[in-house]
């Protein structure tokens, strides 16, 4: 009995160290595969075989801002960074029905064109930051799947 | 008794002598046509050194007509007189009492001469009064019109960019524009004027536009100033060729040639820039720019958040796996 119920809360435990590290639950879609714990600041990655990514960070809210207001300072870097054409903008909504704001970017790498989307959301906490970019023609073959791991993101 | 009516006869003589050689002067000097504009025009009794007066220019013409028939023309040449220069329209003092066969230098003078013609560079002199009429009336509908020169340079964000290229071009052709010049990142496009705002507007939906700046210069002085100019310079032609076509000296006829072909250029110059305005007026010029990286930093932040994650965004971070 009591060894049960030791390893029930060891697995208890166990799920939630898997969880734990991140401030939210990401989603891989069908065709991306998730690439693990490897990357730093508890960034999850997953990707297609044909070199689609989807990133999703976590940052402090420090120092306090809206989703506007965070929604236009990424804008503003990435005009400043030059060689991104904004070529729409989305307002998306996550597993609990955050609101949030998608900037849609064009990028010729040599006479590629790629897609870089970068989606927004805002709690009091934290900023979440959903990216997903690829060449143009595979991220338009993946955007539905992108659409889904975006809408079935969990913040914690 | 005979002597009564010699007398009378002799004096009849003498009058009909007089008034048949002025006639005859008359008739060579209106029929050589001297040319007026070609003497300096300068004040009666300016005597300044290598200046001649009017006076003196008047005496060597009736001395030099009244030798013969030849020298009449010869005569009423003055060779490296500036035929551009217009006669001022203020009229000149009196001229002194001319024999009645130089009556058409009268014409010169301002008063009233039955000759054929008046010089055509007089004629701006005459007409200028008239002139404010004729402009009130005649080129009203011109002057009220203003002739601007559109010009727009629009700056996009690099993607897609020779889809972008393209894009632009095939706009120019739907509007009724064409391809003035393409190159890997950028192009430029002429449109009618009337297509201007709409064709703008349309390549800016194309993509991310980063910069516009659009200018309209007004032209409308110039192209007055050089229609006025034309018309002088047409003018001054026409009289060159008339008197080209009575030279006789070869000295004359070179010389008059000469400031011919300078004022064939002169036309010719004035008429290529009305016609470089008349085309860049009726076309507007688009020039569509694809820049990797904002040379104004019109967008730029200047304040740098204190938020690293921001620095950290892009598809080459993004895609290392």
């Amino acid at each position: 009995m009591n060894t049960k119920r030791t390893l029930l809360g060891l697995a208890i435990a166990a799920y939630a160290l898997i969880g734990c590290g991140r401030p939210y639950r990401a989603a891989t879609p069908e065709g991306f595969v998730d690439l693990g714990d490897k990357y730093p600041n508890d960034e999850y990655r997953a990707a297609t075989a044909d070199g689609v990514v989807i990133g999703i960070r976590a940052f402090d809210n420090e120092p306090k801002g809206t989703l506007k207001f965070w929604g236009r300072a990424l804008e503003n870097r990435m005009r400043d960074m030059g060689g991104y054409a904004l070529i729409e903008k989305r307002a998306v909504k996550d597993a609990v029905g955050h609101e949030g704001i998608q900037l849609r970017f064009g990028h010729d790498e040599g006479k590629e064109p790629h897609l870089y989307y970068v989606a927004l959301f805002v709690t009091d906490a934290r900023i979440f930051l959903i990216e997903a970019g690829g060449t143009k023609a595979e991220m338009d073959r993946e955007a539905q799947r992108v659409e889904w791991a975006i809408a079935n993101f969990y913040p914690k | 008794m005979q002597i009564n009516r010699v007398f009378p006869a002799l004096f009849v003589l003498a009058l009909t002598l007089l008034v048949g050689c002025g006639g005859d002067f008359k008739q060579a000097h209106t029929e050589s046509a001297p040319p007026m504009d070609a003497a300096p025009a300068v004040d009666v009794g300016s005597s300044s050194a290598g200046v001649t007066t009017k006076e003196e220019v008047y005496r060597d013409e009736v001395v030099v007509a009244g030798k013969a028939p030849g020298g009449v023309q010869e005569s009423l040449f003055h060779p490296g007189a500036d035929f551009s220069k217009n006669i001022p329209a203020a009229a000149p003092p009196p001229p002194p009492p001319p024999p009645p066969a130089a009556r058409s230098f009268q014409a010169q003078a301002g008063q009233p001469a039955p000759g054929p013609t008046t010089p055509p560079q007089a004629q701006p002199t005459a007409k200028k009064p008239a002139e404010p009429a004729q402009v009130a009336t005649g080129d009203a509908a011109a002057l009220r019109t203003t002739m601007l020169i559109y010009t727009a340079e629009i700056t996009m964000a690099v993607f897609e960019v020779n889809k972008q290229l393209s894009a632009v071009e095939t706009l120019a052709k739907d509007e009724g524009g064409f391809l003035a010049r393409r190159d890997d990142a950028s192009i430029t496009i002429r449109v009618p004027v009337a297509r201007f705002e709409a064709v703008v507007q349309k390549i800016e939906k194309l993509g991310d536009m980063l910069h516009r700046n659009v200018v309209a210069q007004d032209v409308t002085e110039e192209f007055r100033d050089l229609e006025v100019q034309l018309r002088s310079a047409r003018a001054v032609r026409d009289r060159l060729e008339q008197l080209l076509s009575k030279a006789v000296k070869v000295e004359e006829s070179i010389a008059i040639e000469r400031e011919l072909d300078r004022v064939s250029g002169e036309i010719d110059r004035i008429e290529g820039r009305m016609k470089f305005l008349k085309d860049r007026a009726a076309y507007s010029t688009i020039t569509v720019t694809f820049s990797a990286k904002s040379k104004e930093n019109v967008n730029a932040s200047h304040v740098r958040l204190p938020a690293n994650w921001l620095d950290s965004l892009g598809l080459q971070r993004l895609l290392s796996l």
